[in-house]
């Protein structure tokens, strides 16, 4: 999470080989980032506290009025035997009715029948116990428990000489902290991460960017070059400064006879934000998306088959959709095709919620699919256009965090939206995000990032000797497919089914299911950065598959709920290492094809056996799921994992590292 | 002219098609009729009722069924008193008037007017009317009904007795129980059987049955009771179980007094010892319920035209917890807390 600006140079003097910035800004961005994120801290545990006490004193009475009803019953009980002729002393069974009301009331502790101060019937605690807890007791709280006290009017003589005690743990007072403990920390962890990209970007665009061309700007005025001129837009301090400067650097270079040129670093930080709201768009609605359209179509079809229908047609289009813009994005360029995806799902979302039916309701669904697939490969592209072969993988791996927060914070934030405001409206405030997408894509990508000039349409022969790659082949095969279909089966299919079973709770599932984002968004940038670093994409691929395939194995020969959490974490390590990875090594490995005809039919491919994997996951998963039982399953995912990864480090072989062409320096500092 | 031709055929072999079918609506209008008439005033069900030992609460549920759903019924009642002697004649009379059906209390006088489904004898034993029995404590065991997958083609009933592993969690309810002591009759089936399943039981569950059977020398006597009792006492009883024996049913004071004076208690898998005797508690069939439940079948072999063998005999799904407290007082053994939440408490 505390990863700063992964600006990624694009400039002119960026290609004329002049020293760059640092990926890691210093000093007051670093400060001002931290302490931001300090105070949020503060607040929000503050809020979460206050909750907590509010909730507290509520339920102490809740607790005090269940804990009199729980008296009267026992109450009633021992009347009845008394007016049965039973004498009081010789009541049977009064620890058993103990035991069945601990049955409704697990924070119950004990109960007891005092006569003229006499114990003569406990329950739930032993006598001496029972006599040391009522005499600590002060206003109805002892040490350890809340007592409740009612007198039993003995009716043959009618005094109040018989009372009925009972006593609460005192820990129940904390239960709602106790008990959503988990649910706090995840929207503790959401409003930060949040926050977080908020902060990133207004940092990143208004101060770390303008700073980090200022000084490369007063770093040439220094050397006396006058070259360099402030080109980042900025309207404060540093903005009018730095108009100051470019004036007279203008000035003297006209005096000189030179013309400097404008000097500006790619708000690369924006495409983080836009994959962020395209993916939470479509997020939002997630968990009610099974309930509303089976309610849309409940008049045509069975609501779940329809709704099972409709998921299956959404997929069905992101699939096709997402290899045919590839082979596209280079003519269109990223910004266009950015902005005709966040219209096209805004429009698919809005009609969604105002959907009467199957049909139409398939139809917006089409949309909102190829919608998602082209802001998907219009980021994508953007990222590819906008970093080289040195930071490629950070580049991704800053677009596929974006996604990850989204996948993580848009079910959670969307349903609690949807419990206040209606299912409809959860799809209108998803179209609403995906059209303030549209409006922030023109500010937030950079429009001198445009790809090549077209290149020429792929012919089939290129595309022949792309796919005949062994090296290429190998990466499809042994990593992008396996990957994909590991996450499917294994993290969506088998591991809710197991833990279910197990006897967890759908919310205790939730949270492991959660992990896998979060391990995968804090460590994703960190791991980008060391394989950009080392330059050695296909071994950060191969690691992941060793890390998928070690959490699997042990997640097979131990099913337990902890060593799930272990391998789901391990899986969103493995993944945030392997996938940004495979995008920089597939281009790099294909570096005879995209340097004729770009980037978009390596991708197309790509994405396509991604797709592929992804859909045959589930299928491998009940398959084996019924044949091996679902443990039997894992194991096999596990199995299949590591002979992936065996097959991909034995047969990838040595990739060069440099490309043909004069490649570009690498950034000082960047490796830092 | 052929097309007129044609039409008045169509017609002429439409209306063929629409008397034919009025004719069939009429047949089962009047067959219907006919059923129905069955149990109305003027033609009521005629039943022979061969009874143990007078008519009880049973009989009250059985009458009280047809009262309720207005249906006639001529009750032809045989009162044995105890004596399956009298049986072969009473046999005899409804041969010579045979009513529509013949209704049989208890074990001894079922197993003699039917015989047992692999051993009758048509000369002895009723074949060809049709026969509901109650009160009969283990029908399969004792041979009066066919096992499963083979059937009797006159004879079902309803069976009255719990579970037996119902019933020792009813006693364990009450008060923790590893002995059980029980006082049966040797010379009756239902005795014998039961006493076999209450030791296979006693395995699984983990409890002894203690033996005291009488008869098997001489003709049990009441006088033999209270001995039994008090050994059964000394040899450490828990509770005393009364189960489906005509014997101790008959002298059921004897054995509950006894008790008393040895400080026990007694179950009974059967209402009457707890509602009419002193036994102290018990799961049971209310009998009105069993004789409702036997009516049942004889509205659906009588009016509703079905054959007793496509009839099962069953026993009610649901059982009455009594609790005597006038029992329990006298031997300080009160009732638990939770069984007064769904006992019922007999005075």
């Amino acid at each position: 999470m505390t990863h700063p600006d992964k600006q990624t140079l694009l400039t002119d003097q960026a290609k004329s080989g002049a020293p760059r910035g640092r990926m890691l800004p210093k000093g007051t961005v670093w400060i001002l980032s931290l302490f931001s994120i300090l105070m949020l801290c503060v607040a929000l545990i503050g809020i979460s506290w206050r909750a907590a006490e509010l909730a507290r004193s509520d339920l102490q009475l809740e607790i005090s009025q269940k804990a009199e009803i729980e008296a009267e019953t026992l109450a009633g009980k021992i009347n009845r035997a008394i007016n049965l002729g039973i004498p009081l002393a010789e009541i049977v069974g009064f620890s058993d009715v103990l035991v069945q009301l601990k049955q409704a009331d697990p924070d119950l502790r004990f109960a007891a029948v005092v006569h003229d101060g006499d114990l003569l019937h406990t329950g739930g605690l032993g006598k001496g116990a029972l006599e040391s807890a009522l005499a600590d007791q002060h206003d109805g709280l002892s040490n350890d428990y809340i007592i409740t006290q009612i007198s039993l009017p003995h009716e043959i003589d009618n005094t109040d000489d018989i009372e009925i005690i009972i006593g609460h743990d005192r820990a129940a007072l904390m239960r709602p902290l106790t008990d959503n403990l988990f649910d706090i920390a995840v929207i503790l962890i959401i409003s930060l991460a949040l926050s977080f990209e908020l902060v990133l970007l207004v940092l990143t665009v208004n101060v770390a960017l303008p700073v980090r061309v200022a000084q490369r700007v007063l770093t040439s005025v220094r050397e006396k070059q006058f070259t360099l001129l402030h080109g980042q837009s900025s309207r404060d301090e540093i903005g009018k400064f730095m108009e100051n400067i470019n004036a007279v650097v203008t000035q003297t270079a006209r005096k000189r006879g030179t013309t400097p040129r404008s000097e500006r670093e790619v708000k690369l930080i924006g495409v983080r934000l836009l994959a962020f709201l395209f993916v939470l768009a479509e997020e939002l609605a997630r968990p009610i998306m099974p309930t509303f359209f089976g309610k849309v179509t409940s008049s045509m079809a069975d609501g779940n088959m329809a709704a099972g229908i409709i998921m299956a047609v959404h997929l069905l289009m992101v699939a096709i959709a997402m290899p045919v813009c590839s082979l596209f994005q280079e003519r269109v360029g990223s910004l266009r095709m950015y902005l005709t995806g966040a219209f096209l799902a805004t429009i698919g979302l809005c009609g969604t919620a105002f959907a009467t039916g199957m049909w139409d309701l398939l139809i917006w669904r089409a949309f909102s699919g190829i919608g998602y697939a082209t802001t998907f490969v219009a980021c994508q592209a953007y990222v590819i256009d906008a970093t080289t072969e040195r930071n490629r993988t950070q580049g991704t791996a800053m677009m596929v965090s974006g996604i990850m927060l989204a996948d993580i914070c848009g079910p959670a934030i969307g349903g609690i939206f949807a419990g206040h405001f209606g299912e409809a409206t959860t799809f209108i405030a998803g179209a609403v995000v995906a059209s303030l997408a549209v409006f922030l894509a023109f500010f937030l990508l950079d429009t001198h990032v445009r790809g090549q000039t077209p290149l020429p349409v792929p012919t089939r022969k290129a595309m022949k000797a792309l796919l005949a790659n062994r090296q290429f082949q190998v990466l499809i095969l042994f990593a992008a497919v396996p990957a994909k279909m590991i996450l499917s089966g294994f993290l969506f299919y088998l591991t809710p089914l197991i833990l279910i079973e197990q006897g967890a709770t759908i919310a205790e599932t939730g949270r492991v299911i959660m992990l896998y984002g979060l391990v995968a968004l804090l460590t994703g940038w960190s791991v980008a950065r060391w394989t950009d670093s080392k330059q050695r994409e296909t071994r950060a691929v191969g690691i992941g598959g060793g890390l998928t395939a070690l959490g699997l194995l042990l997640a097979g020969f131990m099913p337990l709920y902890g060593v799930f959490a272990v391998a789901v974490g391990l899986l969103g390590l493995a993944q945030a290492t392997s996938i940004p990875a495979q995008v920089s090594a597939s281009l790099k490995i294909s570096r005879d094809f995209t340097e004729e005809h770009g980037t978009g039919a390596v991708l197309a491919v790509l994405r396509l056996a991604e797709r592929l994997g992804g859909a045959t996951g589930p299928l491998l998963a009940a398959g084996l799921a019924l044949w091996l039982g679902t443990i039997g399953a894992v194991t096999v995912f596990g199995v299949i994992a590591l002979v992936s990864v065996l097959c991909f480090e034995l047969l990838i072989g040595h990739v060069d590292a440099s490309p043909k062409k004069q490649s570009e320096p690498l950034e000082e500092g960047a490796s830092s | 002219m052929k097309h007129i031709q044609f039409a008045r055929n169509a017609a002429r072999s439409l209306s063929s098609v629409v008397l034919f079918l009025l004719c069939l609506v009429a047949v089962n209008f009047f067959s219907a009729q006919a059923v129905q008439a069955k149990g109305e005033k003027d033609d009521p069900l005629r039943i022979a009722m061969i009874l143990w030992r007078g008519e009880t609460r049973v009989e009250e549920g059985f009458r009280a069924y047809f009262k309720d759903r207005d249906i006639a019924i001529d009750l032809q009642v045989h009162d044995i008193a105890r004596d399956l002697d009298k049986i072969p004649a009473i046999i005899e009379k409804i041969r010579k008037d045979p009513p529509d059906l013949v209704y049989t209390w208890g074990t001894g006088v079922t197993s003699r007017v039917v015989g047992k489904y692999n051993d009758f004898d048509p000369a002895k034993n009723i074949t060809k009317l049709p026969v509901v029995f109650v009160m009969v404590s283990a029908p399969w065991k004792t041979g009066i009904a066919a096992p499963r997958g083979q059937w009797r083609p006159n004879v079902t009933g309803a069976a009255h007795i719990a579970p037996l592993s119902a019933q020792i969690q009813a006693i364990r309810a009450y008060r923790p129980m590893t002995k059980l002591g029980v006082v049966y009759n040797a010379e009756e089936d239902n005795s014998l059987s039961n006493i076999s399943d209450l030791k296979v039981l006693g395995e699984e569950m983990g409890f002894e049955v203690l033996e005291a059977p009488l008869g098997q020398n001489a003709k049990p006597k009441p006088e033999d009771i209270a001995p039994a009792v008090k050994m059964l006492a000394e040899n450490g009883a828990d509770f005393l179980y009364i189960g489906p024996d005509n014997f101790i049913g008959t002298y059921r004071d004897e054995l509950t007094e006894a008790g008393f004076v040895n400080g026990l208690a007694a179950f009974s898998a059967t209402e009457l010892e707890v509602r009419d005797g002193q036994a102290m508690l018990g799961l049971v069939s209310r009998y009105e319920l069993v004789g409702r439940l036997a009516a049942s079948k004889v509205e659906d072999i009588l009016v509703n035209q079905i054959s007793p063998a496509d009839i099962p005999v069953e026993t009610l799904d649901r059982f009455s917890y009594l609790i005597r407290l006038s029992s329990a007082r006298r031997l300080s053994l009160y009732p638990p807390l939770l069984l007064l939440d769904y006992a019922e408490i007999i005075e």
